[in-house]
This record gives structure tokens, sequence and C-alpha cells, in this order.
């Protein structure tokens, strides 16, 4: 495979293809549309964590003025569905468990009647008026406790609270720790995290005659559209799901909400419905990262050399299964794609509770255990006297050692690499220089490394569809089923079209975002849309070349061999005879075949890791307990970059996002009635962008053999390490280590003292 | 809910008299207000009345009108030659969107942050119920650590401090006509928590011309936009080295504006050198009756009172 440089379109830093469209304010999201005669949904959500629902009254509601329909549980079918499920997974892998509206209430939030009215204040009126009456179980909110035997039961349907248990096994860990010169094992906490995309979950549907249309704020439409065919009956080709642009997704948006509740009352009503969740709603009631306690056991050589490594996970998936035993899957089974461990052991629970369900969130499963065991890998190089770096260097992954999840080997790996041109950035070695630095103010810095696989693939299949019609003038309409989310999915795949067809960047659309015009695909998510879509766009514009070549060869009266497609136009190698692109299709348009079409599906046979390697630098106010990140260097193998801005600006907004995890988010409940307290963007703590310190973001380039280019993904691997990079940080500069997250003023203060104390 | 905009103080107070009314100037709280589960009933804009406007030079002192956004108090020139430290707090508030609209006077009479107070499930103490939900709950970041009281919701306005510190009055008119009170007045009291009725309206502030050096710290979960866990404003009077008053107020850390009265006395008449000032700081964790989770607050306001003595250019 080429080397970027060698590139004409990518490796480019192209303007993206809604460059103008966003900045502008003219990009139309969801939120943005509201149809003739539309009405407005607002949904009646249980008070208690844990009740049974034993009377519902809508009369009063119903006669309010203006409310056009209003569902019940008696009103919507009976089907049991997960909203996370997807039909291209098998379907043994997920529970369904859901009703679209619920008889039994599992958290506070959970769904129990909806109303739709000619505006949204009418609609919140009406959801007032209905009387419902409760029946008060015992909640259980500790995913611990949930696993006990005599634990109130979320589902009493189920045998007990636990939604999966999952071992992975490699070698023989009971080995490893006899081979082991010393064995440490620590517990660590992680806690809940909210997607906070700027825009809320949305939804319009309108049941038509002839077809169902539903608008999302969805990452993966054609699931969308699966889900709500098996619910409500409807054909596959009679449900047309679209969406323009997302303001964000992160994951949250994998998951269906409230478009099955949008589509029943446009059927009830017969008129389009809005739902639009509130931020409250949103952050309290749709999906969140699963927190988390996981234990971590090390064996190890004096010299550092993992021999053992055995992991045992619990965690919380709330009231509803979703995509909790993939996520569960993830957490167990990535860590031996990050280091070289050859006895591997990993015991994985995920429960039921009744706080707000887990869901999809950027880096599914792998932010928990990267900082558990890249904390403990800290601790460990502490007690042999190693260097972190060192530590790291000795274990990790490299090309050609074995991917024990596809059965082959890991194709491209720059981890090392990363390694070595991070601690240079950051200066690692001459750090003596500035940690410590005087007073209160405690300066450190901390290493942590990650892998994440770029799809699913192969616990799932994953796949995409991609159509190229050239147009009568010699321009080029791209079909592809992304999700533009703000990733800048079409730019890139304008640029792998632009690329491989020889055609101009500027000369190609991309018609995204509608299950009517688009072909199958399986969802934006698992950091994979450059990898798979990027590959099906690149075998459309393969077969739509080589019927053009062969047109070309007729017109221009020569050997199809002698031909090249470039720069807009075909030649011969020679270079004697060429003709315009455009003119091409003028000719062949008159002469030969009307249209041309380029047809691309590819499957992934592959899950392509891709790793990075974060520094960061903290300084640590002893007294006061606030952390200043003072400097963030980040290296991380995408591959080959097709957009190297767009995959810095995506890198960045994951590294903010982690550190929010790290530092200051998190929802905080109210324990006893099960009440989220922080439910607004203010007191959930997200760092405010000007307060996001300056990162350095670099890219260590390898070749995937299987990515379009050599480009692998890099959505969620951008946070996966950055909470161990500021726990290991925090630790070098004050010697404390916080095992819980997040890691806020009062754990370090508290911490400290303690320390004080113990030192004395 | 019914909006109403003022043109006139008597307009204005007229349309308090029937209760229910909340009075806005920014606006910048009244949507989050309004999904707490308090009871509002007509909203009162005061922000186009020509009287609560205005920074200017008067007899005896600086006149800052109610409605004067934060904005303009950090760009005047006079605030920022005479009293720094109100610009230095006036910087320390929210973010550039808020300080465009918010005002001094919204600042200084903001309700509390407390998320019980603020969350429509919960009927708390304060909102008339008979439970303090945060006593037995989360009250790690907006809750006290100083003088408990029925309720334990900190009060978290930037502004007060600093213009407390400064000796500054507030001028109040109401059904019965004017009043002056003393900033730190309107927050020293017993509850309903505010020294300024439902049914008055806070006018404009005067801080009086002084030699008092000051200035303002605030530590908030994160920097601005987070509302403080702990703020302090000081100033210090300064007679041949020594220090002939102090004033030091703090925010966050109780009920009301809390005053440091024992690290205040313990300062007088002595030379604010290093360990004189370390000395009347840790006085402060003394006096602290904290929460279940929040003794770390104490620390905190210890550090931030140590560092803002030390750091007043004297």
């Amino acid at each position: 495979m080429k080397n970027n440089s060698e590139y004409g379109v990518v490796g480019k830093s192209k303007c993206r293809v809604d460059a103008i469209e966003k900045v502008t304010g003219k990009a139309k999201y969801t939120w943005d549309l509201n149809l003739p005669s539309m009405l407005h949904c607002k949904i009646l959500r249980s008070p208690y964590p844990h009740a049974k629902i034993i009377s519902i009254d809508t009369s009063k509601a119903e006669k309010l003025s203006g409310v056009r329909a209003i569902l019940t549980p008696a009103d919507v079918p009976d089907t049991l569905f997960n909203k996370a499920y997807r039909f291209s997974f098998p379907r043994d892998k997920y529970k369904f468990d859901e009703r679209v509206l619920t008889r039994k209430s599992r958290f506070v939030g959970d769904r129990i009647a909806a109303v739709a009215a000619d505006t949204e204040e009418i609609a919140e009126h009406a959801i007032k008026l209905i009387e419902t009456k409760f029946d008060k179980l015992e909640p259980i909110m500790d995913p611990e406790r949930a696993m006990e035997e005599n634990a109130p039961k979320v589902h009493s349907e189920s045998k007990n609270n636990i939604i999966q248990q999952l071992v992975v096994e490699l070698g023989d860990v009971e080995k490893g720790f006899r081979e082991a010169d010393f064995v440490f094992e620590d517990k660590f906490k992680t806690h809940s995290q909210y997607h906070c995309a700027l825009e809320s979950h949305v939804s319009i549907a309108d049941y038509g005659p002839n077809e169902l249309t539903i608008w999302s704020s969805h990452q993966a439409p054609f699931q969308l559209r699966n889900m709500v065919s098996g619910v409500t009956g409807i054909p596959q080709h009679k449900i047309r799901v679209m969406n323009r642009y997302l303001g964000g997704g992160f994951g949250g948006k994998d998951e269906a909400f409230d478009e099955l509740i949008a589509a029943l009352l446009s059927k009830k009503s017969g008129r389009p419905v809005k739902v639009s969740t509130d931020r409250k709603e949103d952050v309290s009631a749709t999906n969140r990262r699963h927190p988390s306690v996981i234990t971590v056991k090390i064996g190890v050589k004096k010299d550092g050399a993992l021999t053992a490594l055995q992991i045992k996970s619990i965690l919380d998936g709330g009231a509803y299964a979703t995509c909790s035993a993939r996520v569960l899957a993830s957490n167990v089974g990535a860590p031996p794609l990050l280091y070289s461990v050859n006895n591997y052991k990993a015991e994985g629970f995920v429960v039921y509770t009744n706080r707000v369900p887990g869901g999809a969130f950027r880096g599914y499963g792998n932010p928990q255990w990267v900082f558990a065991v890249e904390s403990m890998l800290d601790i460990v190089a502490e007690k042999l006297g190693i260097d972190s770096l060192v530590v790291r260097l000795k274990n990790a992954h490299g090309e050609g050692d074995p991917n024990y999840v596809t059965g082959g080997g890991i194709d491209s790996c720059g981890l090392e690499r990363c390694l070595r041109e991070g601690a240079e950035k950051i200066n690692y070695y001459g750090r003596g220089k500035s940690v410590g630095a005087g007073g209160n103010i405690k300066r450190g810095i901390g290493i942590a490394m990650a892998v994440h696989p770029t799809s699913a693939t192969p616990s799932g299949t994953e796949f995409w569809g991609a159509l190229i019609a050239i147009n009568p003038d010699g321009t080029v309409n791209l079909m592809v089923g992304t999700n533009e989310m703000g990733q800048g999915s079409n730019t890139v795949l304008a640029q792998i079209a632009s690329e491989e067809l020889g055609v101009n960047y500027d000369n190609i659309s991309v018609i995204s975002g509608d299950t009517n015009s688009n072909p199958q695909q399986v969802g934006s998510y698992a950091s994979k849309t450059t990898h798979i879509a990027g590959n099906a766009v690149k075998l459309a514009a393969g077969d739509a070349k080589n019927k053009l070549l062969k047109e070309a060869a007729a017109v221009m009266d020569v050997s199809l061999k002698e031909l090249v497609l470039s720069g807009n136009k075909i030649s011969t190698k020679d270079g004697v005879k060429n003709i315009s692109f455009s003119d091409l299709v003028r000719r062949i348009k008159d002469e030969n075949i009307p249209q041309i079409i380029g047809v691309g599906v590819y499957k992934s046979e592959t899950n392509a890791p891709s790793y990075a390697a974060h520094f960061a630098e903290v300084a640590v106010d002893t007294e006061t307990g606030r952390v200043d990140v003072s400097k963030y260097v980040s290296m991380t193998d995408v591959g080959q970059a097709i957009n190297p801005d767009l995959v810095e600006g995506q890198l960045e907004g994951g590294h903010h996002q982690g550190l929010g995890y790290a530092l200051s988010e998190g929802l905080i409940w109210d324990e006893e009635s099960g009440i989220v307290l922080n439910s607004n963007i203010l007191d959930y703590g997200m760092i405010p962008p000007l307060d996001s310190p300056v990162m350095q973001i670099g890219l260590v380039t390898t070749v995937e053999p299987t990515g379009p280019f050599g480009a692998k993904g890099a959505g969620e691997i951008s946070l996966d390490p950055v909470a161990p990079a500021i726990a290991n940080a925090i630790y070098n500069a004050v010697g404390l280590r916080i095992k819980e997250l997040p890691i806020t003023p009062d754990k370090l203060i508290l911490g400290l003292f303690e320390k004080e104390r113990k030192d004395e | 809910m019914k909006y109403i905009s003022a043109k006139s103080l008597s307009g204005a107070l007229g349309e308090l008299e029937s209760g229910g009314s909340y009075i806005i100037a920014g606006g910048t709280d009244i949507l989050r207000l309004k999904s707490s589960g308090i009871k509002i009933d007509t909203i009162v804009d005061i922000a186009n009345i020509p009287e609560t406007g205005g920074i200017e030079n008067q007899k005896g002192g600086l006149k800052i009108g109610a409605t004067v956004l934060l904005r303009e108090v950090i760009e005047s020139q006079l605030i920022r030659e005479q009293y720094p430290i109100l610009k230095e707090a006036a910087e320390a508030v929210a973010s550039p969107q808020v300080r465009n609209m918010g005002t001094i006077g919204g600042n200084l009479l903001q309700e509390v942050q407390c998320w019980y107070y603020r969350n429509e499930r919960f009927d708390c103490i304060r909102k008339g119920g008979k439970v303090c939900y945060a006593l037995r709950g989360e009250h790690r970041w907006y809750h006290s650590v100083y003088k408990p009281s029925p309720c334990v919701a900190t009060w978290t306005s930037d502004i007060s401090p600093a213009l407390a510190s400064l000796k500054a009055s507030a001028r109040i008119i109401g059904p019965k006509g004017e009043r002056t009170t003393q900033v730190e007045d309107l927050y020293l009291r017993k509850p309903p928590w505010k020294g300024v009725e439902r049914n008055e309206i806070l006018k404009e502030i005067k801080i009086p011309k002084s030699s008092l050096r000051g200035k303002f710290m605030k530590q908030g979960l994160w920097g601005p936009p987070y509302f403080p866990i702990v703020n302090v404003a000081a100033t210090v009077e300064m007679k041949d080295g020594i220090c002939d008053e102090a004033r030091i107020f703090l925010g966050g850390v109780s009920p009301t504006l809390y005053k440091a009265t024992k690290t205040e006395e313990s300062l007088k008449g002595k030379p604010l050198n290093k360990n004189i000032i370390k000395h009347a700081s840790g006085l402060i964790i003394d006096e602290a009756k904290p929460l279940r989770n929040n003794s770390f607050k104490a620390q905190i306001s210890k550090v931030l009172v140590e560092r803002v003595l030390s750091s007043i250019e004297l």
C-alpha cells in the first residue's frame, strides 16, 4: 500500500463538505425541523425508582383543549424489545426486556404515558393532569448488592439481577501467578458519565397512508428502522428514517428512545408528532456510561514483564439491558489486545439496578478497565522500582502479536512509537527538573496507554453499502448512509471517493442520512465509519472507475491496460491521448450507456485495533485540591489519517470529554429517592471549553492493510486513556493514589490529610 | 406566568403588592427557577427603569445602579481605579454570556444553588416544607460548613463578599418608602434569608470612599462558569504598617454571607506578616461545623483566606 504522501486527496486536510452550512447556521438538525400541523409530545415519567403502576387515569388530560392523543401502556404493542438491538448481531446477545411504555417503573424517569398536543405547553400541562397510582417497591441501587440472592428483582421475570456474566480465558492464569516474582491486587471504581450532546434526543414521526417517516437524531438509522418495524409490524420498505446532521452523538444516539412513541402518537392523531427531550430528561432518563467496580490482579517478573493478568468487573447496567452485554464483552475482552500477556482471565458481570440504564458511550466499556489496569500498572512499576514508561514498553502489544479476538495477528500497531514519541514531546526524560516544583503546587507527569478496536468484528456482522452515480456533467453523487454527527465522515468519504475514482474532490456530493436513498449500513458506532463505510465507498468508486475505463477504451480506441484515470481526466500512460472526465461521460451517454453506477458492499473481517499513549502533566494544589492540567500530549495510531485535521479535532474532543470523566463530570443521585440531582449542564460538571488545556495531538502513522488507504478508527481511542493518565500524573505529583473517579477536590484534600497522618 | 416590563419604580412596586411576583432584570436564572417548583405568577422586569441604572461618583462615594450589568462593572474605569476588588469579583461570575445579561443587583439577590431546592420533586424547608434533604443527602459543593440552620444551602454570590468588604450600602425602596442598609446586613440575618422583602426593590449600591485595600479569590468545582464552593473577599486598613481594620467575608460556605470575625479580630493591631496571617486564617477552621461530607470546604476556606490576605498589596 502506498504512503499518504503519494496520494492526491487522501491524507490532506480538505475543508469539510459541510463547513459553510455549519458556520453560517444554515445546517438543519432534527431539532430545527417543524412540519405543518405537527403536534408536540411530552412523556409522563415515573417519579419512583421501583414501583408497580396500579392505575392510570387520563380522563382529565383528555378533556384539556389542544390535547390530540394520549398513549398509556394499554395503547401500545405488548412486544418486548431492546432499544440497542442490532440486526447485524446475533439475537441471543440481547435481552428483550422493554416495552414502549411500562407498567412497572424501574428507574426515576421510566416512561409511563405520552401526550401529543398542539403545543409543548399544553402537552406538559396534560401530563400533570394524568393521575397515576403506584405501589412502591424496595429499590436496588447498588450493583454488588443487586447480585445477592435475596436482592429485590428489577425484572421479576428474570431469575436474578444479572444481565450477563462472561468469562474470558487465555492461557493459564494460575500458572502465570505461580511463575510471577510478585503478585499485586487492587480495586478501582468508576462512575456514571452523561454524553452531553448539544442536541438532546429528538425525533419526529409522520404516519402517512403509504409510509411511516421518522426524522431522528440517531446514529444508526437502519437499526432504528429495523426496531420500529419489529415492534409495529410495518414492513421495512414502508418505513423511512432520515437525519441530515446530528448535534453530537458519542454513542448516546446509538439507541432509540422516543421514536416509537412519536410513531404511535402520529398513528393515533393522524398528524406528525415531535418528541424532544429537555436537558433534564436527557441527563437523567436516556442512557449513560456504566459505572464499574473492577478488581485487578497482576503477576510480574522482577523486570516488570507480566506473567498473568486477572480482572473481575462488575458493571452497573441500570434498569434495562440495552447493549450492556456487548459493553461487558468489550470491557473484559480488550486487555489482551493492549498487553502481551500469555495468561489472562477476566470474569465480568453486568447487573440490573434501579438507576437510569447504561448504554453505548464513546469507549464502550474500555475507559473503565483502562483506568483500573493502567493505574495498577503504575502501582506495580513503583513497587518494582521500574520506570512507568519502561514497564509499558516491556508489555506493550506490537505488530504481528496475536489478535485473539479475530484469531489472526495485529496487522498494524504503532503503540511503541506512540510511547516513545510522546515521552520525547512532553520531555519525560528531563521531567526531574519540573516535577515537584516548590510550595503548594506540585507537578507530575502521568502516562497511560490504550487500545480500541475498529468495529465490533467478529461479534457482529459489520458492513456498509455505497453507491456512486456519475452525473451527465461529470460530477458525482455518492450515496452512502453515514450519520454526520460532527466527526466529518461525509468529508472523509468524499475524499476516499475522489482518490479512488480520480474525480476532483469538489465534484462529489455525499447524499447521506436517508434509509430510502442510501444502501444499508449498520450505523456509526464502534469507531468504524472511516474504515468500513470508507472501504464500501472505495469499492463503489473502483467499480464505477472500471466501468468508465472500459467505455473510455472504446471511445478512445486504446487498450484498457493503457488507461489511467486521475485528476479529472482519462489518459493513456504515455500521455498522448486524453479526454476529460466530463467529455467522456457526455460521449458515452450519447453513444453507449446513459448512466454509470458503481456499487460497493464491504463486510469487515478484522477489528484493526487503534492504539494510543497519553502523557498528562498536572499541577496539583495540595491545599485546595485543584488539579490544573498544564500540558497534555497524546500520540495516536489511527493508521493513515485520511484527513489529519479532522482526526486531530476528533481526538481533541475525546480528550476533553475524557478530562471531564477524570476530574469533574458524573451523575449525582439522591440515593434515598433515586432522583438524579444534577440533571443540567451547569451542575453536571463539564469542563468549560475555555478551560481545556492546550493539547499537543500527534499521529503515529502505520498502514493498516485492511483499511481504506491504510486507515483505522479514531473516535473512541481518544477518550480511553485520559483518566488513568491524569490519575497517574496526580500520583506522580503528590504521592496519592485515587482509585475512584472522578478525582474531585474533596477526594484530594481528604486523601492528602489521610496520607499525612499515615506518613507521620 | 405573566411578564411585566415596569417603566417606573412606583409602577414596579404596585405590581409587587399582590404577592407571587418575582423581580428580574437580566433574567438569567428565571427559566431554571421556573422548573424548580417555586411558585411564580408574575415576572416584574425592572431593567428598563432609569433610576436603577448608571455608575457615577457622588458625594461620599460611588453609586452603582442595581440593574448595571456585570459586564459594565468590569468595564467601568471608575470601578477599576477605585475598587479593583469589585472588578475581580465581577470577572469571576459565570460566563461572558451571563455577564452580558446579568446585573449586579441580581447577583446580590440571587437564589441559592441547592439542587434539592431547585428540583420540583423536593418540597424542602426553604420552599415551606419540613425537611432539609441536603442534610442527609448530597451536600459536597453547595452546602454550608458554618452556621447550621434549618436550610443549609449556601450563599453563592461572588459580588456580595466584595461589596461587604468595601462597606457598601444598599438603597432599598418599598411600599413604606426608602431605606438604607449595609450590604453585609442584607445577608447576616435569620431566615427568610434575605434582607430585601418580596415587595421591595433594591435600587442602588453605594460604596463609600476609603483607603481599604483588598483582594478577591474564588474556587469553583472548576473555573468559571461554576458557582463558588468557596469565595473570599478581604480588605484591610493599614496605619503605620499595622492593621487597623480587617474585613473578611466568605461566600459559598454558609447560608448567609460569612464574616470571619475571629480572623479579623486576630489581625487587628498587628503587622500583616506571614506568621500572623497563617495563625489568623487557621481560626477559620476552628469555627467550622461541617456536614457529613463537606469538611474539605473548611480547609479551602482557610487556604483562600490566607492567600487573599497574603496577596493584598499593602
